[in-house]
């Protein structure tokens, strides 16, 4: 009943046509004006601004000294509007000849920001949001996710691998879910994508997922607005609770054709190598090794003085790597039509050999006024990207290899494994002769008629479409040590069309001097549909085929395919009154009806309600000149989460094969248990804000502090095994995130010498309050290593928390060994505390909290100094006090002698050293697990410096440019931090919230230095 | 111009009537849709079965890795060996595991996913109309399945949750239930046996694989067994081994295992693997040795090897006679490769010339070198263990009769080996059975069920009387933290969690 009411409002609204309003004339005077248009900030002339006089058509353009002239019919004083492509447009009344116009870049940030469905001046704006500076939005980054690292407050992002492409996970304010998504929900010119690693990802591709964000290239990006309070979010209600990221993409503007060319290549390494035992040394291990076990050495000492270095497999395997991108945009508008055009070409070689990312990209945006009332948009997007993955267990050969294995054999082939105890493949020559690769074709088309049905009454209609094509290919020769016999070779694709429709209307009217509203209401409907095959075969009689004829395969995998489709519905509202630019009021509501829930619990409902005073309005404060502005918020709403797979709410009944006299037969049998009253989990956050600036905006503070709860958190519920299953999706149990967020923007030197610094810090605690009645704590699978769990979600911790033994020391000669829960333990073995102190150690009583993976603040500084044409920014991050657990450690310290080893183990055990904290030489390959391997993540790093050089605008015109810049990068120069792995920003399970802050095989990322121009013509 | 406003409307309009927020899953099947056909009833069945050799969730499976890693390394047969680094393993091989042992919960998990889906199909399968014949061979099957996998919950837990009913009709909170008795569960297992051996009437066998009256018989006379009913154990072996199944024991001893003769006349009940299937058996690799060229192996699987006088490699492998022809079936001390034609083998100890590693054999398949998948079934009831129930129950219950010695005989000449000597005491004649049955099924799941339920004094480890077997075998093998509490695994941790009525067992709390 509600859609239909609603479609016949819409039907009413938009019969309404209102015919062109006639143009009045005026009687003709002659006058003369001369003048010259310049850049506020470094003088330099502005050439082919336009200058109109306000109310006729009169207009004429700059020259090349930034000089205009013209005689008018109209009297002085007059209106001028000034425009120029990249600048505000500027109006003034001149009351005599000659004039000079300053005018001002268009530095978005201060004025208008996006909201969601639609734009607010910042001072009006009652919520909390963050936007990207432009310093920081230049950066040269493979995607848009990227740049909010140290460029907002509140978000934290960290990339799963540096596998070029790979993807990031990002939590604005703490991670709010458990099981389901904790990705913001991305709004690219109002089309909403979950940005979820599995979006494109068909499941054949080992290793790293490719970040769905890396289709989009970043340089089309206008603007990105984070909206962080419930008041912001709550207009995106059910998808809200993670924070939403509103990004926006350059649009044509009215002037000539511009084209404009942005370049950048550079080249990368390798961040950090991890110190290894070479041949030599590890030789003494391996005899070390042997010798505890009872066996006979393996290599005598004169062997021994002849290994030497050995293989560094490491130096084989990372490479210095070009990065590349190409950028080629043109706008062009007249009054009626506007339009940009951008095309991209990205390309991002590995720093691991063979691997590697590319992306061609373009985009069409139009916006084209049929009428002074009717309005129409259009942004066409399409991408396609390429990746060649470095699979999962690449990076852990890397180390496992032995040094004195050879690359290759005396004929020039691979050596295939080395077969020390363990048989570890040959990293070089996976890379080498492997393909793992993952093809995505992604268009993101949408398209809007707006109507101005009175002023200030806007009717507004999107129609947008999302369309993924995911291919992945996967071959491994029969070369290969991991391949099965004669080589494997599968497919896979994705396909999901996700399509978007919104309606709303909007009204926005001043009533007398102080009572200003705003006003939207809408309804939206989204669908997604999407489905995943994949195929597979192995032993070849040849490798020639690679993937390409799968029937040649004499084995054949289980094929497999599914389908799955999900439904949004969504009315949304928001009033925002503004009482004398003084007290300002928004109220927002959504209610969403989503088909991933239970049939009982379809609709929910997200209000939310914030206050703003501007305090800097009020008498008593306008006459304090140092504050040019103080505005107090506060605000408190509901928001949701709905990133849960669909069909989690029916009974489902799955695939059980068997064998029967050597034939498969199909087996069916219940696989979930049916929760008709499956619902939203349902967020809950206050917040309260200040914005200050003072000294006529050189300094500019904003702070907030929020609490949030999450309640009825979409649980997969452990339930009793002896059900058959094992878990049992049900809305229980809470998490809080409560927090400081704190910016400082300052402008310290104005003038020919212009400095300004922006400071960000933000610190976050998470906290489980419950999982459901009488449930304490459970205990997660590693993905990465799932035979040995290494966290814990438990009520009272935060998530992300590491679950293992208390690590205290070594055994020395004359200990007692008999509670040590490890085989053949001896002087020399580790030790572990007995915590509850039975006597034993235990994994059931003995495991405790031992760190987590949540930083205590992350903090960034971005120095940004100009002089005459010359630019540098200086960009710096942090994180501080958060835990990484080091599993490639915990393998690679052993000491068995059964792969390659860490450099540490020099410093181990033996009976002459005996103070240390390495276990000795020992052929157990089994890492137990203990606060050894918790290390401490904090770091300071030099993101990034750059220096860059604006071409005079009298020399770029005298070689017929419009604008020229050159500038040269450096991207991770410096990092300082006491992590012993590759790289502190590690995260090797992405998205998941269980499991966070893993290190173990992980692609490690890199330095870069990169030089770059941007030409328009 | 307003046509064209209208063109917008009916675009929206149009798109509004075509979502629903109803689900329609398209990649499942409802349980409201099924049930229907005795096509159904045959995949509800089907899918009990599913458990024996795979696993739906992590973990491993049980009659595949699950049992090789989770029962046999606890035994003085078999070791965790270099391939095996996961900690919990190694954990539970030097008996040092816990009640967060990861075996232990996934085989309590996977039975109950197995018993779970037997209950679905015994409480919907009679409504189905359909033959009458194909129905109660159904329940048959079902009804076995059930017994088994709660046979062999019980004798790894002890008293468990008794449980006849699909439970994913219940809600959450009735999945909140206690302990049964060890009585109560097996007084089950015994009725739904002799239901199930009841159902299969003449003619209605299944495809082979799939369970029959005689391996409902042979089950029950080794829970029979177990439970030291010695007398029904005789009269249950007997009716198998008298009875028209037509069981007999393949002549050559190596065929048992190869799947060439899989199913045969000695199989009784088997899990099924089959590599075009893709299901596949896990444990042939666990048991090649590594660096053989062309030959995927992990050496996962070691001997219990343990210093008896001066050998410092004694195991197993070095109990068997020389005449005994199950030693060289049942291990290989030396591979070749498929690629280079050379044979690999390890020594112990590279100073000590002849004495090679000998690996476990029994779940060899000869095209796994060139197919990497492995269809050597795993043997969960074969007749020649029926002989040997038969001989075991017969010396306990009369002595050692003439048809004691004629059953264990019949394993002991196709081992190659002489008649056993005649005029043995029952003493004599129980550890003889013990040592033969031990030889005669390494590696297949049995021992560390053997270890509990054979008698034997706590003191010396043999006689009529007592549980002492366990801990005096493990003792000479260097095990000697074994402790009375290892004669049960511990109630998984992470079940108490989930179900708060649960007792730990004793000596695991």
């Amino acid at each position: 009943m509600k859609k239909i009411l609603n479609t016949y409002t819409w039907l009413c609204i938009l019969l309404i046509s209102v015919g062109i309003n006639a143009q009045e004339t005026k009687p003709l005077i002659q006058s003369k004006l001369e003048g010259k248009v310049i850049d506020q900030i470094t003088n330099e002339p502005i050439i082919g601004a336009s200058i109109n006089i306000k109310g006729t058509t009169h207009s004429v353009n700059t020259d090349l000294d930034g000089k205009f002239y013209f005689q008018t019919g109209q009297k002085f004083p007059y209106t001028l509007i000034v425009s120029y492509v990249g600048y505000k447009v500027k109006e003034l009344i001149v009351d005599g000849s000659p004039v000079v116009i300053k005018l001002s870049q268009d530095v978005k940030e201060l004025n208008e920001v996006v909201i969601g469905y639609g734009t607010q001046k910042k001072k009006d704006y009652t919520g909390s949001l963050s936007t990207i500076s432009t310093e920081l939005k230049s950066l040269p980054v493979l995607s848009v996710d990227r740049l909010l690292q140290g460029g907002i407050s509140g978000a934290q992002v960290t990339q799963s691998s540096g596998q070029p492409g790979a993807g990031t996970s990002v939590r604005i304010r703490g991670g709010t879910s458990i099981i389901a998504g904790n990705e913001p929900l991305y709004v690219v010119d109002g089309f909403p994508v979950y940005n979820g690693d599995a979006a494109t990802d068909a499941g054949v591709t080992s290793g790293p997922s490719i970040n769905p964000l890396s289709s989009m290239n970043p340089a089309e990006i206008e603007s990105i607005d984070v909206l962080k309070d419930a008041s912001a979010t709550a207009i995106y209600g059910s998808r809200g609770a993670n924070g939403v990221i509103l990004i926006t993409t350059k649009r044509g503007k009215k002037g000539q054709l511009a084209v404009t060319y942005d370049a950048y290549y550079g080249v990368q390494k390798v961040i950090n190598t991890i110190p290894m035992l070479n041949a030599e040394q590890w030789g003494y291990l391996k005899n070390d090794a042997l010798k505890d076990s009872g066996k006979a050495p393996l290599y005598t000492q004169q062997q021994l003085d002849q290994l030497g270095e050995g293989t560094d497999w490491q130096d084989e395997a990372y490479t210095d790597a070009p990065i590349q991108s190409h950028t080629i945009s043109i706008t062009s508008g007249t009054e009626q039509t506007r339009l940009l055009f951008s095309g991209n070409y990205f390309k991002q070689d590995g720093v691991l050999i063979h691997s590697g990312f590319d992306r061609y990209s373009g985009r069409l945006n139009i916006d084209h006024n049929l009428n002074q009332k009717f309005k129409l948009g259009l942004n066409l997007s399409g991408s396609k990207t390429h990746a060649d993955v470095a699979p999962d267990g690449v990076v852990q050969n890397i180390l496992g290899m032995v040094p004195v294995v050879p690359v290759r054999d005396a004929n020039g082939e691979f050596t295939s494994n080395s077969s020390y105890g363990s048989a570890v493949a040959n990293p070089i020559a996976t890379m080498t002769n492997q393909i793992n690769e993952t093809n995505t074709t992604r268009f993101l088309l949408n398209g809007f008629g707006e109507y101005k049905i009175i002023e200030g009454l806007t009717a507004k209609v999107s129609l947008g479409t999302d369309i993924i094509e995911n291919k992945q290919n996967r071959f491994l020769p029969s070369t290969l040590y991991e391949s099965p016999a004669g080589g494997s070779a599968s497919k896979g694709s994705l396909s999901s069309l996700n399509w978007l429709n919104e309606n709303t209307i909007s009204y926005k009217k001043k009533f007398g001097e102080k009572h200003a509203f705003d006003i939207l209401a809408g309804y939206t409907q989204q669908k997604t549909v999407s489905e995943i095959f994949r195929a597979g075969s192995s032993n070849f009689a040849s490798n020639e085929f690679t993937f390409n004829n799968l029937a040649s395969g004499t084995v054949v995998s289980t094929p497999a395919s599914s389908a799955s489709q999900s439904v949004l519905h969504s009315y949304l509202a928001r009033i925002n009154y503004g009482f004398d630019d003084r007290y300002l009021f928004t109220l927002t509501a959504r209610a969403d009806g989503s088909s991933r829930f239970g049939k009982n619990n379809k609709w929910g409902t997200f209000p939310s309600a914030a206050f703003a005073w501007n305090v800097s309005n009020e008498n008593f404060l306008k006459e304090i000149k140092q504050i040019s502005s103080l505005k107090l918020r506060l605000s408190a709403g509901l928001t949701g989460n709905q990133e849960i797979n669909p069909y989690q709410s029916v009974a489902r009944l799955s695939y059980y094969p068997y064998v029967f006299a050597n034939t498969l037969v199909t087996g069916f049998a219940p696989s979930s248990f049916e929760n008709s009253d499956l619902g939203w989990e349902t967020t809950t956050q206050y917040n309260l804000g200040l914005d200050l600036s003072l000294f006529n905006n050189r300094i500019n503070f904003t702070g907030d502090i929020y609490y949030k709860k999450t309640d009825d958190l979409l649980l997969e519920v452990p339930i009793p095994y002896t059900s058959g299953l094992e878990s049992a999706f049900q809305n229980l149990g809470s998490v809080e995130n409560k927090g400081i967020e704190l910016g400082l923007k300052t402008l310290n030197f104005v003038g020919d010498f212009e400095w300004s610094s922006n400071l960000i810090f933000s610190a976050n605690r998470n906290k489980v309050l419950s999982l459901g009645d009488g449930i304490d704590f459970f205990i997660p699978v590693n993905p990465a290593t799932s035979t040995t769990p290494s966290g814990i979600v438990k009520v009272g911790e935060p998530l992300g928390s590491f679950y293992m033994y208390k690590f205290d020391g070594l055994f020395q000669e004359g200990d007692d060994f008999t509670n040590s829960p490890l085989a053949n333990t001896k002087a020399g073995s580790q030790k572990f505390k007995d915590l509850n102190g039975d006597g034993k150690i235990t994994q059931a009583d003995d495991r405790t909290v031992v760190g987590n993976s949540e930083p205590l603040f992350l903090a960034s500084l971005t120095n940004t100094f100009r002089y005459k044409n010359f630019d540098v920014v200086i960009f710096i991050n942090s994180s501080y006090g958060n835990k990484i657990f080091n599993r490639s450690a915990a393998d690679y310290e052993l000491g068995t002698g059964f792969t390659g080893a860490y450099a540490t183990l020099l410093d181990r055990w033996t009976p002459t050293n005996t103070d240390t904290r390495i276990h000795r030489a020992v052929e157990d390959p089994s890492a137990t697990l203990s606060d050894r391997y918790i290390e401490d993540g904090s770091y300071i790093r030099l993101k990034s410096i750059s220096v860059g050089y604006t071409l005079p605008k009298k020399v770029a015109t005298n070689l017929s440019l419009s604008s020229a810049r050159i500038y040269i990068t450096s991207q991770n120069p410096i990092t300082a931090t006491s992590y012993s792995g590759y790289d502190p920003e590690v995260n090797r399970n992405g998205q998941s919230a269980l499991n966070s802050g893993v290190d173990v095989g992980v692609y490690p990322g890199t330095q870069t230095v990169l030089g770059g121009i941007s030409v328009t013509f | 111009m307003k046509n064209k406003h209208f063109l917008l409307i009916a675009i929206s309009l149009g798109i509004a009537a075509c979502t629903s927020l109803e689900e329609d899953p398209q990649s499942f099947i409802s349980p409201s849709q099924f049930y229907q056909t005795s096509n159904d009833a045959v995949a509800a069945v089907n899918s009990i079965y599913f458990h024996l050799n795979q696993n739906d969730i992590v973990g491993q499976p049980i009659y595949n890795s699950l049992y090789n890693t989770g029962l046999d390394f606890m035994t003085d047969d078999l070791s965790a060996g270099p391939g095996s680094p996961n900690p919990d393993v190694r954990s539970l091989s030097a008996l040092a595991h816990s009640s967060t042992l990861i075996r232990g919960k996934e085989s309590w998990q996977q039975h109950y996913s197995g018993i779970n889906k037997a209950n679905v199909a015994i409480e919907r399968i009679p409504g189905i109309t359909m033959d009458e014949k194909l129905k109660n061979r159904l329940l048959g099957e079902a009804r076995f399945l059930r017994a088994l996998y709660y046979f062999d919950l019980v004798r790894q837990f002890g008293g468990v949750p008794l449980l006849l009913t699909d439970q994913t009709q219940l809600s959450i909170d009735q999945l909140q239930v206690p302990r049964n008795t060890v009585t109560e569960v097996y007084a089950q297992i015994i009725t739904d046996l002799k239901e199930s051996a009841n159902s299969f009437k003449a003619g209605s066998t299944g495809e082979a694989g799939r369970a029959t009256e005689g391996a409902a018989k042979s089950l029950l006379s080794k829970v029979y067994l177990t439970k030291r009913d010695w007398a029904n154990a005789v009269t249950t072996a007997e009716e198998v081994i008298n009875g028209s199944y037509g069981y007999v024991l393949l002549s050559d001893y190596s065929q048992v295992f190869l799947p060439a003769y899989k199913n045969s006349k000695e199989h009784i009940f088997s899990a099924q693997f089959n590599s075009v299937a893709n299901i596949t058996n896990a444990v042939t690799a666990r048991d090649i040795a590594t660096g053989v060229p062309g030959l995927k192996g992990s050496y996962g699987d070691q001997l219990t090897f343990y210093t008896k006088g001066t050998d410092k490699y004694f195991s197993i492998y070095k109990l068997y006679t020389a005449k005994d022809k199950r030693r060289n079936v049942s291990f290989v001390t030396k591979y070749k490769s498929p690629t280079n034609g050379k044979f690999y083998s390890n020594l112990h100890d590279s100073k000590v010339l002849g004495d090679s590693i000998p690996y476990i054999n029994k779940y060899w398949d000869p095209n796994y070198a060139s197919t990497g998948k492995s269809e050597a079934n795993a043997n969960i009831l074969r007749f020649a263990e029926v002989l040997l129930i038969h001989s075991e129950a017969e010396n306990e219950l009369n002595g050692p009769t003439a048809k004691a010695y004629a059953s264990l005989n019949k394993i002991r000449k196709r081992a190659g080996l002489d008649d056993l000597t005649p005029g043995l005491t029952k003493d004599q004649f129980r550890e003889a059975v013990y040592l033969d049955r031990r030889l005669e099924l390494v590696g297949e799941y049995q021992r560390f069920f053997d270890l509990i339920r054979q008698t034997g004094s706590e003191v010396t480890g043999v006689g009529p009387e007592g549980r002492g077997t366990l801990l005096k075998n493990l003792q000479a093998v260097g095990k000697t933290n074994v402790a009375a509490r290892h004669y049960l695994f511990p109630i998984p941790q992470f079940e108490i969690e989930r179900n708060r009525k649960l007792t730990q067992n004793p000596g695991w709390e």
